[in-house]
């Protein structure tokens, strides 16, 4: 049988993967399986051979024209520059923005890869009101420092007016 | 000869589970992913982050990846540390360590932080409980990327969600002399998880260690995957167990186990597959009491034969040629196992 990914050459890896219970199959010629790090050697990292198998399927579906979505040809993550095909290729996103910008394209690979699309584990605690204003004052002294340094007195002024109102807004609360 | 890390003792379970690992991938809201970044940017992450881990947990030591020997790199990835990957040392990656080093955490590996606990035996809900704290405390000075649908967002899709890998090191000589490794899959994919040979490819996994993991991050909580992982690591030890006790009936099973600690007393060389193979069935025999040695001096041996580990082992901590080492790897085992055993 020829590989289900370049379908061009015998297949001659087969995987086998389930996810929550449902089975999978895949038929891979040695050049892909190798592409998808089915070959790679040594201890096995964190995801490495799921996310080249990513990269792959994500190819492939838009290859096949089955993805939710086809992509706008050109679209880039406002963030990073990133494109959905080098998303693809890489099996790896440019940054957190990627996922906002591709969310459509990626649910049906995402789908296939977890079984699921909504987290339902750990949130982060939203920083709290006085650590958002330590941040910030910290932010604004390091500015005030260049400020000073670069002779910017009108801008320092302002700054300085600024960390005040921060300081004491802190101590009235 | 006692240093006080983790994998001189033997912790709950640990006869089967030889260590519990638990890794949070996070990642900073305002960068882009690792891959996407130069060797500024990634130092300019790894800044942020160090600075915000430090002043939560002093006593972390700090290694810039890129300035560390090669050897020591190596160790540190032999040992479960780092990854092999992060070894190579790129520019802008660096390791936060405690003394104690159960607590590793790559800057700029895969994603911008890459917090690991580690424990020794199995210790699935301790060392979540440290790690979680860790991120927490950091979730509330860093900004970190989260989206309320995906979760954590990482680099790889495939850790979205919680973004947790836990797994559990397990040995299994019993298990693998009966050819019956290949059948506990089913049952861990069922749920999620995943086993493999910790050391090689395949169903050949050297020295009988294998990783039992999460595999899925996203629509699953910790919770429930580390309960997954707990359950099943406490069937398979249980399987191991009558496996063992089936096994060393067996007379001739029973002179391989002897065979291997007459060869460990006595060789004077020492290649690592070798010694794995023989220190799996001498583990086996310690701590199911067959042989005269305390299980806790074989256990704390298995990290300590692996090339690079055993080249720090060297008075001059260089590397030997391979000759010489194995010569060491040798010395090494007579002189833990002349300590710890009487004699026959």
């Amino acid at each position: 049988m020829l590989c289900e990914q370049c379908k061009q050459r015998e297949a001659t890896t087969h995987v086998r993967r389930v996810v929550n219970g449902e089975a999978e199959e895949f038929h891979l010629c040695a050049a892909c399986a190798g592409e998808a790090g089915l070959h790679a050697p040594g201890i096995p990292e964190f995801g490495l051979h799921l996310s080249e198998l990513f990269g792959g399927f994500l190819g492939n579906s838009f290859a096949q024209g089955a993805s939710a979505a086809p992509p706008p040809t050109g679209q880039r993550c406002a963030f990073c520059g990133c494109s959905l095909q080098e998303i693809a290729r890489s099996g790896q996103a440019g940054c957190a923005q990627c996922y906002q910008t591709f969310r459509e394209q990626l649910q049906p690979s995402l789908k296939r890869i977890h079984g699921a699309l909504q987290h339902t584990g750990k949130r982060p605690a939203a920083p709290s009101e006085a650590q958002r204003r330590e941040e910030r004052l910290r932010h604004l002294r390091e500015k005030i420092a260049a400020a000073v340094a670069e002779e910017r007195y009108e801008e320092a002024a302002r700054l300085r007016d600024e960390i005040k109102g921060l300081e004491e807004g802190g101590a009235a609360q | 000869m006692k240093t006080g890390k983790w994998y001189e003792t033997m912790g709950n379970e640990g006869d089967v589970a030889f260590s519990t690992r638990v890794r949070l991938a996070r990642n900073l809201a305002q960068f882009p992913f690792p891959a996407r970044l130069d060797e500024a940017g990634r130092r300019r992450v790894t800044a942020q982050a160090q600075t915000a881990l430090q002043e939560l947990l002093p006593e972390l030591r700090f290694i810039d990846m890129a300035q560390l020997p090669r050897t020591q790199a190596l160790s540190l990835a032999e040992r479960w540390l780092i990854s092999p990957a992060f070894a190579q040392g790129k520019p802008g990656g660096a390791l936060l360590l405690n003394p104690e080093e159960t607590v590793s955490i790559m800057l700029c590996e895969e994603d911008h932080i890459r917090l690991q606990v580690l424990q020794a035996g199995l210790a699935l809900q301790e060392a979540y409980r440290i790690a979680d704290q860790i991120d927490s405390a950091l979730g509330a000075r860093l900004s970190l990327a989260f989206d309320e649908q995906l979760g954590y967002l990482t680099q790889c899709p495939t850790n979205l969600g919680t973004a947790m890998r836990a797994s559990v090191e397990l040995h299994l000589p019993a298990l693998t002399a009966l050819g019956r490794v290949a059948r506990l899959g089913e049952g861990i994919s069922k749920l999620g998880l995943t086993i493999r040979g910790t050391h090689g490819e395949g169903s050949e996994a050297q020295g009988a260690l294998y990783q039992l993991s999460n595999q899925i991050t996203l629509g699953i909580t910790e919770e429930a995957a580390l309960e997954n992982l707990q359950a099943i690591t406490l069937q398979i030890a249980e399987q191991e167990r009558r496996a063992a006790a089936e096994l060393l009936r067996q007379p001739q099973a029973e002179d391989q186990v002897w065979r291997a600690y007459g060869i460990l007393q006595s060789a004077r060389r020492m290649e690592s597959q070798e010694a794995l193979r023989l220190l799996s069935l001498v583990r086996m025999g310690a701590v199911r009491g067959l042989l005269p040695v305390k299980k806790e001096a074989v256990h704390a041996l298995l990290p300590l034969i692996q090339p690079a580990t055993l080249s720090l082992q060297n008075a001059a901590g260089e590397q030997p040629a391979a000759q010489d080492r194995d010569a060491l790897r040798a010395a090494v085992i007579r002189e833990r196992l002349a300590a710890s055993g009487s004699k026959i």
